[in-house]
């Protein structure tokens, strides 16, 4: 602070308005002289052509627009498939839609379906918890990252064939060994996760909360859980993403219900219409829970700049 | 009675060699109630982890420092506003009590540094020193009996800086707490100090201690320069005060 004497200048720009504001009018004037104007043309010659890409972040129409031809295109795909191949290997989405309904309004596939989202859900939220305890106590102490680092590593590397077989041969064919191996399929890759959360933690914040002497509790809710958050989050829409996978291979190999039993019944008799209509209930389920959580994390990150512009 | 009592006060940081770093050797200083104590040396010299002894933060060190009142409030560096809170749930979150009266309190901070308008702003739509400014009404909406700050003016330029100091004065003046703060500009503290104590280069400990009698609102006059000046020289001989090698804390 060499010279004490206020100017008086500059601070009121920054008091006065949002730093976006401030933003906005440099951007403006940053603009090519050719750019001056707002017409097209002048556009096209202030800006290089990639600019006009829609940013799905901001340009929600465009982004509709990108994803419907995206799932036409997907459907596309689906049609000439079962154009080149024929009905009886591959069936239109038309026969698989009805062949849906039928089972629907009959109540077999929301009772299968009902099954099989209940122990995803269930496998999902055991992975949570083990794995998230696990992560954030590797995360804070050095000997338990030590000790249970090898764990980890024989959790993320075994094959999860292996895991629902020896669980299905030591516990039975029962719900506890489908529980057993999914959670245990998942738990390592969420461990990793909140582990590295835990690491990414600014510990200042923490700092300021004991000075100002905030309570222990208050202080992980209000302060670590917020950081914590987005691997959390990350983990958890991969341990759900897994979890339907090894739900459904668990049910086909050893369980007597399920979208994952209806499927292999299904390939006793080489009735590809109906496994596609229980493949496909179960993408549409998966994609809506995805669809949720993604709506959930941008809730929950509305403070962040990217989301509040 | 001294509000605050640091008496002896030695730290030595362990480096991740095993090696032992000191930080501040001997450190004895007493801060009278309502006092605007500065502790002033060059960066190294111990004076953020004099803070942070003296908050609680830390409770591994010789000596003994004695409060007589732990309400204490913390303006650090950098703001350090939780980004996912809006300016007043900032205010909330140190404030204890209903949630109705810690409302109100906070508000009435806010619109103290000028900021009612931004209380429902998150962090990053508010300028640097505005961010600082809610990080002074933070500190002071705890009503503390002692104010630590460490370089509170160091991330913002001049001008900014300025003005806050201008807040911080004006609320001090209001609320009297003690404060304690910590800086290397000589400027700083011959603008805001009753008494400025010297401290060597690290292994921090007193060199000089020196009361600021300006008269107050204080502004850069030949008085403040010839104060600065005095006190410049104070800060230069304590530099130069030779440190034993290899003392231990």
């Amino acid at each position: 602070m060499n010279a004490i004497t206020p100017s008086g200048a500059g601070h009121t720009g920054a008091a006065g308005h949002p730093p976006s504001a401030a933003a906005a009018r440099h951007h403006t004037a940053a603009q090519p002289a050719g750019g001056t104007g707002v017409g097209p043309a002048a556009q096209r010659a202030g800006r290089p052509r990639w600019s006009s890409w829609p940013r799905p972040a901001r340009d929600g129409a465009a982004s509709w627009r990108l994803s419907a031809a995206g799932f036409a295109s997907l459907l596309a795909v689906w049609l000439a498939l079962s154009q080149a191949l024929g009905p009886q290997l591959a069936p239109g989405p038309y026969v698989v839609g009805a062949a849906m309904w039928s089972d629907i309004r009959a109540g077999v596939l929301p009772y299968h379906l009902g099954i099989t989202l209940g122990r995803v859900l269930l496998t999902t939220a055991l992975a949570l918890a083990a794995g998230g305890a696990a992560g954030v106590w590797m995360g804070l102490s050095r000997p338990a990252d030590a000790f249970w680092a090898p764990w980890l590593v024989t959790g993320l590397t075994i094959p999860r064939l292996l895991l629902a077989v020896a669980a299905y041969l030591i516990l039975g064919l029962n719900e506890a060994a489908l529980v057993a191996a999914t959670a245990i399929a998942v738990a390592p890759s969420v461990a990793v996760a909140l582990r590295e959360g835990i690491r990414a933690v600014d510990w200042k914040l923490v700092d300021m909360a004991r000075a100002f002497a905030v309570p222990e509790p208050r202080r992980w809710r209000r302060v670590i859980w917020p950081q914590l958050l987005p691997f959390a989050a990350a983990s958890a829409r991969g341990a759900l993403s897994l979890s339907w996978k090894m739900v459904l291979f668990a049910e086909l190999l050893g369980r007597p219900s399920g979208i994952g039993y209806q499927i292999a019944f299904y390939f006793q008799t080489f009735n590809m219409r109906q496994i596609l209509a229980y493949g496909t209930a179960a993408v549409i389920v998966a994609a809506v829970l995805e669809t949720g959580m993604r709506a959930l994390e941008q809730h929950l990150y509305r403070w962040r700049p990217s989301a509040a512009v | 009675m001294p509000l605050v009592e640091i008496r002896g006060v030695s730290k030595t940081y362990i480096t991740p060699g095993g090696g032992a770093q000191p930080a501040l050797r001997g450190l004895s200083v007493a801060i009278d109630p309502g006092e605007f104590a500065v502790v002033l040396g060059p960066s190294g010299c111990g004076k953020t982890t004099l803070l942070r002894l003296v908050a609680g933060l830390d409770r591994h060190y010789e000596g003994d420092i004695r409060l007589a009142d732990s309400r204490t409030g913390f303006v650090f560096q950098e703001p350090r506003l939780l980004p996912w809170m809006t300016a007043r749930e900032n205010l909330r979150f140190v404030l204890g009590g209903s949630d109705g009266e810690a409302e109100r309190t906070a508000s009435e901070w806010l619109a103290r540094v000028g900021l009612a308008a931004f209380s429902t702003a998150f962090p990053h739509q508010l300028s640097a020193g505005m961010q600082q400014r809610v990080a002074l009404a933070r500190a002071f909406a705890v009503r503390p009996r002692l104010l630590l700050l460490d370089e509170p003016f160091s991330a913002l330029d001049e001008v900014t800086g300025l003005r806050v100091a201008e807040h911080l004065v004006a609320l001090w003046q209001d609320e009297r707490p003690t404060v304690l703060m910590v800086t290397h500009r000589v400027e700083e503290a011959v603008l805001l100090a009753d008494r400025v104590w010297v401290l060597t280069a690290g292994p921090g400990r007193v060199a000089a201690s020196r009361k600021i009698s300006l008269p107050r609102p204080r502004s850069p006059g030949p008085a403040f320069w010839a104060e600065v000046e005095r006190l410049r020289a104070a800060v230069m001989e304590a530099a130069d005060v030779p440190i034993a090698a290899g003392g231990q804390a």
